[in-house]
């Protein structure tokens, strides 16, 4: 018996054609343990196709009287003899004559239907005669195209790729048992010889097994075929008639919106991205998950003495690069070398792990998170504290504890993450969208969590914390409310450091600033708070509104709104707070504005010769750098720590690379 | 020889205490000032012992040159500078024989009564030490003046600090003796420079001597005169953060190869200035009569120094050097006025031997032995 | 707007529940609290003696919020319940007493300094259970409340949450949620007359207790059985210096 049953429709009509199945079947040979159902469309007699056949170390069986009846006709027929006959199979194939099969191409593709149980079929990643490699990079000639079948045969081993893409091609593998349960081709639907039979079975699948919403159909690039032509040679002079005989039973079984369904189960990734991008990783990969997204020609500049564990990154000298799209920092240190690539599209992606070096990781962090355009944090405590200081920031559980199911979906979340990423960076809109849809998921999961966990404090508070983010602030009090009752009847004793800055906060948010006050009052019981609560009462009592909540936002660490309101607001005019912002979220690293200037030249002395020096340090003029960081020294000795910061960057730079 | 005969110099440094090498003496102003002493107590028939500091372990070692011999040095472990009072008075309890208290005269120390003390100069001259500190050192200064039986001073600035901050009656407790020069080991050189136009810092790369500053200063002179080079001739100590950007500015500037970085002992210290056409002297805080200075107006070079301390008493501005508030912007200037005006130079440089003859050992060496025999008998 | 915790200048207002306290305490512990706070605010639990009257005899009481139906035996409800009369007045700080209890003597200055403060929100004390006189408490493995601190005094904080754990005897006098916040233990002592009377009225109380609380839900029937031990070890009360 067979675990595999393959399915061919032969249909000879020349010596080229002869020649082609010949050399398939020599290929495919070099798998071993597989039977084969052909079906004989014509050009041939029976005998003589046996003839042929028998050439070959094949187990097989001949179907069909040689005339042409059609495709799904002659598919259905190979169908039915397998279900009857060969019930024992588990995976079944339809391949063509026009292929080369390297040897065992079928494992990849059995293991991942194996390990996927809800996916009904997945195909090989293909490669035709103009050198194209079907489906993820459709459209672009990647290699010359040797002439001999073994040349070829080694070319599609070196191509192959452990990814997983969505996409539909043939050959296709299908699970029997699915295939058979959702029936096939039926042919009182499919009377036309060619066209949309494909579409009616992924419909057919996507109906009938109640697949999710978003079901795609999967490529496994770890096997590679050969597939001279993408077309079916057609010979029926109404191609469209046939077609719309077709389409027309497929609109009659599945309803108008079946065309939708259709639509969206091919806008693949592969076509909502574009072509492979340029991306230069600085710092370590140590995630053993992420590749750094599936469209990324990714250029690793790697510190540490791992070796390079994945395939088609190269390790490259710095200098060598011309400028990248997109540059991904996953140690704080490299952001001193970005300056040298100018990317136009940053992102920082750190691990957690780089919390354990203890000197000067903060400073190049802060100026790392300033600079970048997406930030991505493993943690999500760091996450909420990060959202409220920069853009885009997202949150991917660490892989140490990986999320459930990934077994089930190909990517990490970090390279989903990416994947979109890099398809739409240009577009701070689109991110912004990703990063909404990744905050209403957990509000999602966290609100079906605390149906049966009601007294979890944790989930509380952290569902809160997402609907503080997505602008929920009258939910989100209330649920901090809950999360610091919580706190306090399990005797936690940390509620009110946990919990009152983000309800003091979300009360800001909805304008009920007097409870946001008072909130902060009951908070402020260090000498700092304490001092920043007398301004704020002051500013209240003056009826300066506006300061006063852009104070209390920016003491409780939501930056990004007390900067959105300096610079909306023009009644703020508290230098003091409009300096600290300028300062803490570094301002001066980003292209300078009027009202950014207006802030700069209000400094002092040593402070504006400070920010120069990093504004140098940061784009990579180290000298001039040092120059302006001695001159502060040269005011206040403690200063020169900067240029001992730096030494300490370069060394650990230089030591690992 | 009995206790009678010797004489322990309490200091805290000497032989190289800082980096644990404790076979040289470090090199720097203090530590000649004692050895130079030393020398001098021992010609009087004297044996010398000295205490100083060690900051790895303690250590007791006898050190000994063609000049100098057998002078037993005692090292007493510090690991807290905050500890310096007790410890002077370990010394002073270990100690065998008449004291003389060297350095540290601004610490609370508790003094054996009628003791020598030597100032080496105002280091709490800082603009930013805060007023505390400050008064602190007022009431530590009070206390030296009236336990010690009399406080060498090398420059004016000490006396005069003391006639105004201080109360004591006898008239001559703070003896004056400038500092000193070998003038016939420092001589002008007898041919002109033929390399690139030498400027020379001839202090420690540490803050208080103006290192910040004259790095930064650096950086514009090499970018504005590119037929210059400046040789920093002093000692680092490993590990201080000044020592570290030092050796990182130098890596990275793009006129590194201009930047000349050596550490001379006493002996070798002439060639430097052998080499030199400009000298800069940029302290900032705590100098005393600086020996370097005066080396240098030896040598027969122009100089260019800051308006801190005994530096005052040393250099008159425009005659025998330049003397500027040392701020980057200003050094910088009178450095290029200098570096391009040759003749300016040569006027100083006529002026700068003349003045260090009046600074001459033998000078001071009277003025000392004196004190000395004043003390001990 | 004014700070939520003030250095000076701080109201204290204490609460009491009573029930049928006219021949008990009443009269002395409010006069002992006269000296004390500057006002008062009190929850009648539908007493059936002249209490009510007895309270509003005395000026720096505020309030009398008289309960027409019981709720004895559900005392969180009580507790809630004085506590959000008292919060109407915005009080700066709030003294839980009971109609047995009183501060020791001469304590006036050392409450103000204790509220007059902007470090902590809430102070206990100790507190002695006095034994058959108003002479000597009692002090064994069962009544040692006096070795441990009682929270009673706490600051009124705006918009700060409060919950009483939902019991029905034996519930704390302060809301829980102010153990999330910093407090101060007191070397001030408190009386606590509640067992001060004569065998008989504390065998009425302990039957009182088996009959609420039969299995020892809220309290322990360990102490309960102790409180007709015939022998207590009792201390006798000494004044401060």
């Amino acid at each position: 018996m067979s675990k595999v049953v393959h399915t061919m429709l032969v249909l000879i009509q020349d010596h080229h054609d002869l020649l082609m199945l010949q050399q398939c079947l020599a290929s495919l040979t070099k798998t071993k343990n597989s039977f084969c159902v052909f079906f004989n469309q014509g050009g041939l007699s029976k005998d003589a196709l046996h003839q042929e056949l028998q050439k070959f170390d094949l187990s097989y069986v001949i179907l069909g009287d040689g005339e042409n009846k059609g495709i799904p006709f002659a598919r259905q027929k190979c169908f039915e003899y397998i279900w009857e006959h060969r019930s024992d199979c588990t995976f079944i194939t339809e391949i063509h004559p026009d292929m080369l099969f390297p040897s065992n191409w079928t494992e990849p593709l059995c293991k991942f239907l194996e390990q996927n149980s809800k996916e009904p079929c997945v195909s090989p990643g293909i490669l035709t005669a103009s050198g194209e490699w079907h489906p993820h990079q459709k459209g672009t000639s990647v290699v010359d195209m040797p002439s001999v079948p073994n040349e070829i045969i080694s070319l599609l081993k070196w191509l192959q790729l452990p990814k997983i893409t969505e996409g539909f091609v043939h050959p296709v593998m299908h699970r029997a048992d699915l295939l058979q349960q959702v029936g096939g081709y039926d042919l009182n639907h499919l009377k036309g010889k060619q066209g949309y039979e494909d579409d009616y079975l992924l419909l057919s699948y996507f109906r009938e097994l109640d697949l999710p919403y978003n079901w795609k159909p999967k490529v496994n690039l770890q096997s590679m075929v050969y597939h001279k032509t993408m077309a079916q040679r057609m010979h029926f002079t109404d191609i469209e008639h046939e077609a719309n005989v077709n389409l027309t039973g497929l609109i009659q079984r599945f309803g108008k919106q079946a065309v939708d369904e259709l639509n969206r189960i091919h806008q693949t990734e592969l076509i909502r991205s574009k072509p492979a991008k340029k991306v230069v990783v600085l710092g370590e990969n140590t995630d053993e998950t992420c590749e750094f997204g599936q469209h990324a020609v990714a250029v690793i500049i790697e510190t540490g003495e791992e070796p390079l564990k994945h395939q088609g990154f190269q390790k490259r000298d710095l200098h060598t690069l011309s400028k990248p799209e997109i540059t991904i920092v996953t140690h704080p240190f490299w952001v001193t070398k970005h300056s040298e690539l100018k990317p136009s599209f940053l992102i920082s992606m750190l691990n957690d792990a780089n919390d354990q070096i203890p000197r000067y990781f903060q400073f190049y962090k802060e100026c790392l998170y300033a600079l970048s355009n997406v930030i991505i944090v493993n943690n999500e405590e760091d996450f909420f504290l990060q959202s409220l200081r920069y853009d885009s920031v997202f949150f991917i559980q660490s892989t140490r504890n990986p999320v459930q199911n990934t077994s089930l979906y190909p990517f990490s979340e970090k390279e989903e993450l990416l994947n979109e990423l890099f398809s739409c960076y240009k577009h701070k809109e689109c991110i912004q969208h990703i990063r909404q849809q990744q905050i209403h998921r957990k509000i999602t999961v966290l609100k079906r969590q605390l149906k049966w966990d009601v007294h979890n404090e944790h989930i509380i508070g952290t569902l809160a914390k997402y609907l503080y983010l997505n602008g929920d602030f009258q939910e989100a009090e209330k649920y901090f409310f809950e999360a610091f009752a919580r706190n306090v009847a399990f005797q936690r004793d940390d509620g009110l450091l946990k919990y009152y800055p983000w309800i003091s906060l979300s009360q800001c948010r909805q304008y009920k600033l007097v409870e946001a006050i008072n909130s902060f009052g009951i908070l402020a019981v260090t000498d700092e708070n304490k001092q920043i609560y007398e301004c704020l009462l002051n500013e209240y009592n003056a009826g300066r509104f506006g300061t006063a909540i852009a104070m209390l936002m920016f003491a409780l660490g939501d930056w990004l709104y007390a900067d959105q309101l300096v610079r909306e607001d023009s009644t703020i005019q508290s230098m003091d707070l409009i300096r600290n912002i300028y300062l803490k979220m570094k301002h001066y690293l980003k292209p300078a504005t009027d009202s950014s200037l207006s802030v700069f030249y209000q400094l002092n002395h040593l402070d504006q010769i400070k920010l120069k020096g990093e504004i140098e340090e940061l784009q990579g003029e180290k000298h001039r750098a040092i120059h302006y960081y001695l001159q502060t020294a040269c005011i206040d000795e403690l200063q020169l720590d900067a240029v001992v910061r730096m030494q300490t960057a370069e060394s650990y730079l230089k030591s690992s690379t | 020889m009995g206790t009678d005969h010797t004489i322990s110099i309490l200091t805290h440094s000497f032989l190289d205490g800082y980096n644990h090498q404790i076979t040289k003496i470090f090199a720097g102003g203090l530590e000649r000032y004692i050895y130079e002493l030393s020398l001098l107590i021992t010609q009087l028939g004297y044996s010398v012992e000295i205490h100083q500091l060690s900051f790895s372990e303690a250590f007791e070692t006898h050190y000994e040159d063609n000049k100098l011999e057998n002078v037993r040095i005692v090292g007493h472990q510090c690991s807290n500078l905050e500890h310096i009072p007790e410890l002077f008075n370990k010394m002073a309890c270990e100690a065998s024989g008449q004291l003389i208290y060297a350095s540290c005269i601004w610490h609370a120390i508790p003094y054996k009564k009628g003791s020598l003390g030597i100032c080496h100069g105002i280091n709490w001259d800082r603009i930013e030490l805060v007023l505390d500190t400050k008064n602190a050192v007022r009431d530590n200064v009070q206390n030296a003046l009236s336990s010690l039986s009399k406080l060498v001073s090398v420059d004016s600035h000490f006396l005069t600090y003391c006639r105004s901050t201080s109360f004591y009656t006898d008239c001559e407790k703070v003896e004056l003796i400038p500092n000193f020069v070998d003038t016939t080991q420092f001589v002008p050189r007898s041919s002109p420079n033929k390399g690139r136009f030498r400027l020379l810092y001839p202090r420690r790369i540490s803050p208080e001597r103006g290192i910040l500053q004259m790095m930064a200063v650096a950086d514009i002179l090499l970018e504005k005169h590119g037929d210059i080079e400046i040789e920093f001739a002093g000692e680092t100590i490993d590990g201080a953060e000044v020592t570290t950007a030092f050796h990182f500015w130098r890596n990275h500037h793009p006129h590194g190869e201009r930047i000349i970085h050596n550490v001379y002992t006493f002996h070798e210290m002439k060639n430097a200035y052998r080499d030199a056409d400009l000298v800069i002297i940029p302290t900032i805080y705590s100098e005393g009569t600086s020996l370097s200075c005066l080396e240098a107006l030896s040598s027969g070079l122009p100089v260019v120094s800051s308006n801190v301390g005994g530096l005052n008493d040393i250099i008159i501005d425009g005659f025998n050097g330049r003397l500027v508030t040392p701020t980057v912007a200003r050094l910088e200037s009178v450095i290029s006025e200098l570096i391009q005006n040759p003749d300016q130079r040569k006027e100083l440089a006529a002026n700068s031997r003349g003045t260090a003859m009046a600074f001459d050992m033998k000078r001071w060496q009277k003025q000392w032995i004196a004190v000395l025999n004043d003390y001990l008998t | 707007m004014r700070p939520v915790r003030k250095k000076e200048g701080n109201r204290l207002t204490a609460i009491m529940q009573v029930r049928n306290e006219e021949n008990r305490f009443l009269e002395k512990v409010l006069q002992s609290l006269t000296d004390v706070v500057d006002d008062m605010v009190i929850v009648d639990d539908n007493s059936t003696d002249r209490t009510v009257e007895l309270c509003k005899s005395f000026s720096k009481v505020k309030e009398v919020v008289e309960l027409k139906e019981s709720s004895f035996h559900e005392e969180w409800v009580l507790r809630s319940r004085l506590w959000k009369e008292v919060c109407k007045y915005e009080p700066d700080w709030i003294l839980s007493i009971d109609a047995d209890e009183m501060f020791e003597e001469n304590v006036q200055e050392e409450i103000r300094s204790l509220i007059n403060q902007d470090q902590f929100d809430w102070v206990a004390f100790r507190m002695y259970d006095f034994w058959g006189s108003t002479t000597h408490y009692r002090e064994d493995e069962h009544w040692n409340l006096h070795k441990r601190h009682s929270k009673m005094l706490v600051r009124h904080l705006p918009g700060f949450p409060y919950y009483y754990l939902q019991q029905e005897h034996h519930v704390h006098r302060i809301p829980f949620s102010y153990n999330a916040l910093w407090g101060s233990l007191s070397d001030v002592r408190v009386k606590h007359f509640g067992w001060a009377g004569s065998m008989d009225e504390r065998r009425k109380k302990y039957e009182r207790y088996k009959q609420i609380d039969p299995e020892g839900k809220w309290g322990s029937l360990v102490q309960y059985e102790s409180i007709l031990d015939p022998n207590p070890n009792l201390v006798e009360w000494r004044n401060r210096e």
